[in-house]
């Protein structure tokens, strides 16, 4: 108990080791958030993903991981200096991280936390140009840096025009987009390939060829526990210069047990030559300790595929930079 | 449980008088005493009163939380099965309800059977506890369709809780005595279960 005490008020020891070398950290794919909008069979799967006792007090645990603050204090265990805190949309399946709320929760600490906006869209038909001002006024309110999307949980085709609109958006204001590609486990997801495979995207990236889009998790099928559409992923990324890489999640505890997925992904992408353009993210907080220890994993993985310390240096932290900026 | 092993092969010959410390850790209490334990910690917190009858049965009642989130309350007897100078053991099997509280409320009968190990020493007691408890539940799911309508359906379901404590315990005084233990409770709605500790004080007459 001390012992936790006494860890808990240790300064975080910045960066993580990689063959002898320090190198910093940035986590992209991190989701603050209020367990009251979390809808009921969501909160069911967390809660059943929480260690017993906590999964006994989810909201308790919840409060204390999701918020801006309680994110930092896992950012710390893991020496990450930098995160990237998602906006949501998706009141049917993940539930709702309002803009404003992540907004609210950037504020923290300004100088270590980025943000990602989102936009709602299940009332596109009638709604499509209210809900892009209120996207561009979050953006100009709080300094979101880019825009988060995930057409499975959100309801909507990745090759549907009528969406374009946040695509040439994004490209006018120089808002990179994140994906969420793959299928995924929380109830209620749109698992079809034209919601979860990223070679749907195709016609949009091409179109918008100032739009940088982020395709997330690599198309993990989070179902079957398989590599997915990574194929595709690779692909797209190869053939178009507007397309970077994520690997957050398919390499956690539960979907890759002996970490073979996430270093046959790494090595994938170093293979293609796609290092430079692949930004670290865990998808936390999740439970405590998951951030630091999806690090972990991504070192190790990274270590496995051959990675060099530059090489593992950019996908931890100067990719990141790059695209997003560094708050001065 | 290496130390309680040796702790039970290698104990000194205990006193002939048994400590209320004894009777609550080891399970059993002589016939006409009364021993009352409280424990607290983390996440577990529980009051257990008991009385010893005759033929070597016991009667006990448990108040049993974790978070004051998961409560059981109920009644039971125990036995002692084997009794010697280095060990005690018993068997303890009680009647109850579960009540779950917070998000995901559900309310059911329960029984519980614990198992008791102990080396009865004058002073240090080391203890192990294993335990099960079964309850009955019932799962409403409400299915909210598309057009609109939506469907309950009611199952039947079980929620099966083992788990165990490693202690010792202090007899300070015949009638006063502490422990302190940790606990490890294998729940099935959650993935992986992190250990507990808890202090406890008993009191016998
Ligand atoms: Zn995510």
């Amino acid at each position: 108990m001390l012992w936790i005490l006494i860890a808990c008020q240790a300064e975080p020891e910045w960066g993580v080791d990689y063959t002898g070398e320090r190198l910093p950290v940035v986590d992209m794919h991190l989701h603050p958030g209020q367990w009251e909008l979390i809808p009921p069979a969501t909160q069911a799967f967390l809660t059943s993903r929480f260690p017993f006792p906590f999964s006994l007090n989810p909201e308790g645990l919840a409060a204390s991981v999701l918020t801006g603050e309680g994110i930092l204090g896992e950012l710390d265990k893991g020496g990450i200096e930098a995160g990237m805190l998602f906006a949501v949309y998706a009141p049917r399946t993940v539930g709702i991280a309002s803009n404003e709320y992540v907004g609210e929760q950037l504020l923290v600490d300004p100088q270590r936390l980025y943000g990602l906006a989102s936009v709602r869209v299940d009332q596109w038909e009638t709604d499509e140009e209210t809900e892009l001002a209120n996207l561009e006024d979050a953006v100009d309110s709080y300094g979101f840096v880019g825009i988060k999307l995930a057409h499975a949980h959100q309801h909507f085709r990745m090759d549907d025009p009528h969406y374009y609109s946040i695509y040439a958006l994004a490209g006018q204001r120089g808002l990179p987009v994140y994906l969420h590609t793959g299928t995924s486990p929380f109830p209620g997801t749109a698992q079809e390939p034209a919601y979860t495979d990223p070679a749907y995207m195709e016609e949009a990236i091409a179109l918008y060829p100032d739009t940088i889009f982020i395709l997330g998790h690599l198309g993990f099928d989070f179902i079957n526990k398989q590599p997915g559409t990574l194929d595709h992923c690779i692909d797209l990324a190869t053939r178009y210069p507007n397309v970077w890489l994520e690997p957050s999640a398919l390499g956690s505890r539960s979907s890759d047990p002996d970490g073979t997925v996430l270093a046959g992904a790494m090595s994938a992408i170093r293979e293609a030559g796609l290092v430079g353009r692949t930004i670290y993210g865990s998808d936390g907080p999740q439970s405590p300790g998951f951030a630091a220890g999806y690090l972990e994993r991504t070192v190790a993985a990274m270590q496995t595929a051959g990675y060099s310390a530059t090489e593992a240096k950019m996908v931890l932290s100067e990719n990141f930079y790059a695209l997003f900026g560094k708050h001065p | 449980m290496m130390l309680l092993l040796a702790t039970m092969l290698f104990a000194a010959v205990p006193e002939a008088a048994e400590s209320s410390t004894v009777a609550l850790l080891a399970g059993g209490s002589p016939k006409g005493q009364i021993a009352i334990g409280v424990r607290g910690g983390y996440p577990s917190f529980g009051v257990q009163a008991q009385v010893g009858f005759t033929g070597g049965w016991t009667g006990i009642s448990l108040f049993d939380t974790q978070l004051f989130r998961r409560n059981w309350v109920g009644m039971g007897v125990g036995k002692r099965w084997l009794e010697g100078r280095v060990g005690v053991l018993s068997g303890e099997a009680l009647l109850g309800v579960e009540e779950q509280s917070g998000i995901f409320p559900s309310f059911g009968p329960s029984g519980l059977i614990r198992l008791k190990m102990a080396h009865p020493g004058r002073i240090l007691v080391p203890y192990l506890e294993l335990s099960t408890r079964v309850t009955l539940l019932g799962q409403t799911t409400v299915t909210e369709k598309l057009d609109g309508t939506s469907e309950r359906t009611w199952v039947a379901d079980a929620r099966c809780v083992p788990s165990a404590t490693l202690g010792l315990g202090w007899a300070i005084r015949p009638w006063i005595g502490i422990d302190v233990g940790f606990d490890w409770m294998y729940d099935t709605t959650a993935t992986v279960s992190i250990p507990g500790i808890h202090l406890g004080l008993g009191v016998g007459w």
